[in-house]
């Protein structure tokens, strides 16, 4: 058969047959048709890019409200380039179909520009969508975990959990979207191009098909090695920036006192020469002021200076207070000296070495407790109140659940468990909680009413109070106003005082030891500072004099790792001096409060 | 053009022209669902673009370059919404006088042989054999495709003979 009979078959078949249309149903159909064309095109075009700019407000709104590093606002110039990118494509590459009217050759030809052109984007969705998000964020994280980790250890440890997470979250994107190159668009591309090769003019070269050569991707390792890279240089240039950093802070010292000016000068300089943020110093003489000076900033950068009746954070000092309060119910007769853990917590689940430690051997840290809780209570936050109170029961019966860290009575272990056990068998016996008790037994007899637990409240901009300083790899870092050790362990650190309230507090103590106390007896006081196995009292430690000095001193220091206190009282001197500081150097803050100590208690 | 304008010019053609749509449709589907899927698209197609439609090709070649070009960027999965409850084209059977029933069963017989030879070819040939079946000059076929009436014989002669092997039971090699 020759193919012009196809024709006569084909046409006398057409002839013989009728199309219709149903003409409403079709109207109907463009109009809904329309109406989803218009949804894909605004869901496309429109919120695409709003989710973008939205995320751009909602970044800037994040980061000038929440105290969060600079590296944060990385993220802003990706999300414009990102959505620049996006708004520049779909100017310069509508995704509209191509008009069907158009020969078939020409609109071949376009659908394969728009092939390629996708194929193009997602090929490279890494360079221009990923890699813009991937080093801001990795900048973000690393200079988070810079301020977050105290040794390098700490820091790979954090950082590479982060970084491994955004490396695969992101790897996966890619992945997906190599995946769908490889399935959907390439197969859609090489029909394309057949369909162009077979409509191509064999007669002449001209109107030959130009095939544009498709773009190969890049290598995998290439590209993750230049955000490595990236990454590497913004965190170098965070340590540095961090480290070479030089406050301008030039505000004189505050001071006030008969001997405030040189006391001014000594902090200024021991200040100056340990680094610390801020630095001052307390010396009280037979209950009046001799000597108060401050010299630093509230918040390292702020430009604020701290003052001379700021509060500050007592850490381990917290330890004397709470034996004060103890010793106050016992010569109240709500408890005795040789109260036992296990008469107050008659649970059967306390071991039976702990069931016969007595008050005191808590108080001065022979009851061989450990000397911290485990990592899960200190990640708990509850707030002080009957909740805290509960939570430090539970804690308390867990510790003592084991058997001690060493032989009761036998053996001295600095211990913040031992003063929290102490603190729950005060609470147990009275019903009432921890730091109501030391507000009833130890501020109020004393009028210590600038004193409180927890950090010093102090807003982000107003700075009423100083802010505590971690030392960590990226430099000194403020910490927030309510960073803290878990309240839990209150009675063992978490005290805050002005100088004064501090001095007021010590001096209460020296002239208790003097016989002439006023919250205690003499034989109460007496026994407070006593050392057990010749080193630890309840609360205080005793300096003997000998060659470095002529007087007997009791002293105490603490540091939450964000602050430092150190508190000593001479009773031959009928002095007491305090030093504070919102700087998280122990090491420097110590050997400069031992420095002023020194200069002014000879 | 006014939207009424533009809807009486639309049911104006498809009165000529709706075969037209149902054969390539029918060229490009292997199922009757997918056909009526593929036409339906075709028409969709057409209305949206009949606005743009700018009287330098006859109608004829205006419905075919809109019929083939939608059927050659049609893939069944990516249309899942489409109106089922009744078909949009409808094809009646009629009988002209003249022609007897044996000759009928004849046409309809090599008619569906070619469909299925058309459905074995590849796209671009599968066009040019419609578009020569239709009985479409050379100048039209150019016009539709896009290239030269020199290249429009070149590629034709070459889709016919592989036709002709396929409606003669011979596979079809490139």
């Amino acid at each position: 058969m020759e193919p012009d009979k196809f024709q006569q078959a084909w046409q006398a078949q057409t002839s013989q047959t009728r199309v219709t249309v149903d003409a409403e149903l079709l109207l109907r159909e463009v109009q809904r048709n329309q109406r989803d064309f218009r949804a894909i095109i605004f869901r496309r075009d429109v919120i695409e890019v709003s989710v973008g700019v939205l995320m751009l407000f909602y970044w800037m709104y994040k980061g000038a409200t929440s105290s969060l590093p600079w590296t944060w606002y990385l993220t802003v110039p990706a999300l414009i380039w990102v959505i620049g990118f996006i708004l520049v494509d779909r100017k310069r590459h509508p995704k509209t179909p191509g008009e069907p009217g158009e020969p078939l050759l020409k609109s071949v030809q376009e659908s394969l520009i728009q092939v390629e052109h996708q194929i193009w984007l997602l090929r490279n969705v890494f360079w221009w969508y990923l890699m813009p998000f991937t080093v801001s964020l990795l900048a973000f994280f690393g200079h988070v975990t810079l301020l977050a980790s105290k040794d390098w250890l700490e820091a790979l440890s954090g950082g590479g959990r982060l970084f491994v997470f955004l490396l695969t979250l992101y790897y996966f994107i890619d992945y997906i979207n190599q995946r769908a190159v490889r399935k959907q668009l390439e197969p859609r591309r090489q029909e394309l191009l057949a369909l162009l090769k077979s409509l191509r003019d064999e007669t002449t070269s001209e109107g030959a098909i130009k095939i544009t050569e498709n773009v190969k991707s890049s290598r995998i390792l290439r590209r993750w090695l230049i955000v490595a890279v990236s990454s590497f240089v913004i965190f170098v240039v965070i340590v540095l920036a961090g480290r070479s950093t030089k406050s301008s802070y030039d505000v004189p010292p505050r001071s006030s006192g008969v001997a405030g000016d040189s006391l001014a000068r000594l902090i200024t300089e021991q200040r100056k020469e340990k680094k610390l943020v801020g630095l001052a110093a307390m010396v009280m003489v037979d209950g009046q002021v001799d000597a108060v000076a401050a010299d630093g900033e509230r918040m390292q950068g702020s430009g604020i200076p701290i003052e001379i009746s700021d509060r500050w954070h007592l850490g381990g000092i917290t330890k004397s207070i709470t034996a004060t309060m103890i010793a106050r119910l016992i010569e109240s007769g709500r408890m005795q000296w040789s109260d036992t853990v296990g008469s107050l917590f008659p649970e059967d689940s306390v071991h039976e070495d702990w069931k016969t430690v007595t008050i005191k051997q808590l108080l001065t840290d022979t009851a061989g407790a450990p000397a911290n809780f485990p990592k899960d209570v200190w990640l708990q936050r509850p707030a002080l109140g009957p909740e805290c109170t509960q939570a430090r029961r539970k804690a308390v019966l867990n510790v003592i659940a084991d058997q001690p860290a060493s032989p009761p009575g036998k053996k001295h272990m600095y211990s913040n468990v031992g003063y929290t056990i102490a603190g729950a068998m005060a609470e147990k016996v009275t019903g009432v909680t921890w730091e109501d008790l030391v507000k009833r037994e130890v501020f109020e007899p004393l009028k210590l009413t600038e004193s409180g637990f927890g950090p010093p409240r102090s807003g982000d901009k107003t700075l009423e109070q100083p802010r505590g300083h971690r030392n960590v790899l990226a430099g000194k870092v403020a910490a927030d106003d309510a960073a803290d050790n878990t309240h839990i362990m209150g009675p063992s650190g978490i005290i805050h005082m002005t100088l004064r309230d501090l001095c007021t507090y010590a001096s209460e103590h020296l002239r208790g030891e003097l016989g002439d106390g006023k919250l205690l007896s003499t034989e109460t006081f007496k026994l407070l500072h006593t050392p057990e196995l010749d080193r630890y009292a309840c609360g205080w430690l005793k300096q003997e004099p000998g060659v470095e000095r002529r007087f007997s001193r009791y002293w105490h220091n603490g540091s939450n790792t964000m602050w430092y206190a150190l508190v000593v009282f001479i009773p031959e001197k009928k002095m007491v001096i305090a030093v504070t500081s919102n700087d998280g150097d122990s090491v420097q803050a110590e050997a400069a409060a031992w420095e002023i100590v020194k200069a002014r208690a000879k | 053009m006014k939207d009424e304008d533009q809807k009486s010019l639309f049911m104006n053609w498809l009165d000529d022209h709706a075969a037209s749509v149902m054969k390539v449709a029918r060229a490009y589907t292997v199922t009757s669902e997918e056909c009526q899927d593929l036409a339906q698209e075709i028409l969709l197609q057409a209305w949206r673009s009949v606005s743009n439609f700018k009287h330098q090709a006859s109608p004829a070649t205006w419905f075919y370059r809109v019929a083939l070009h939608t059927a050659m960027n049609w893939h069944r999965k990516n249309k899942p919404h489409r109106l089922r409850q009744q078909p949009l084209l409808e094809v009646q059977a009629i009988s002209p006088d003249g022609i007897d029933s044996a000759q009928q069963a004849q046409h309809l017989e090599t008619v569906e042989q070619l469909y299925k030879a058309i459905n074995q070819l590849p796209k671009a040939d599968a066009a040019l054999v419609l578009l020569y079946l239709d009985e479409l000059s050379y100048r039209e076929m150019a016009e539709v495709l896009g290239i030269s009436e020199s290249n429009v014989g070149v590629k034709l002669n070459r889709a016919k003979k592989a036709l002709g092997d396929l409606m003669n039971g011979e596979p079809h090699g490139t």
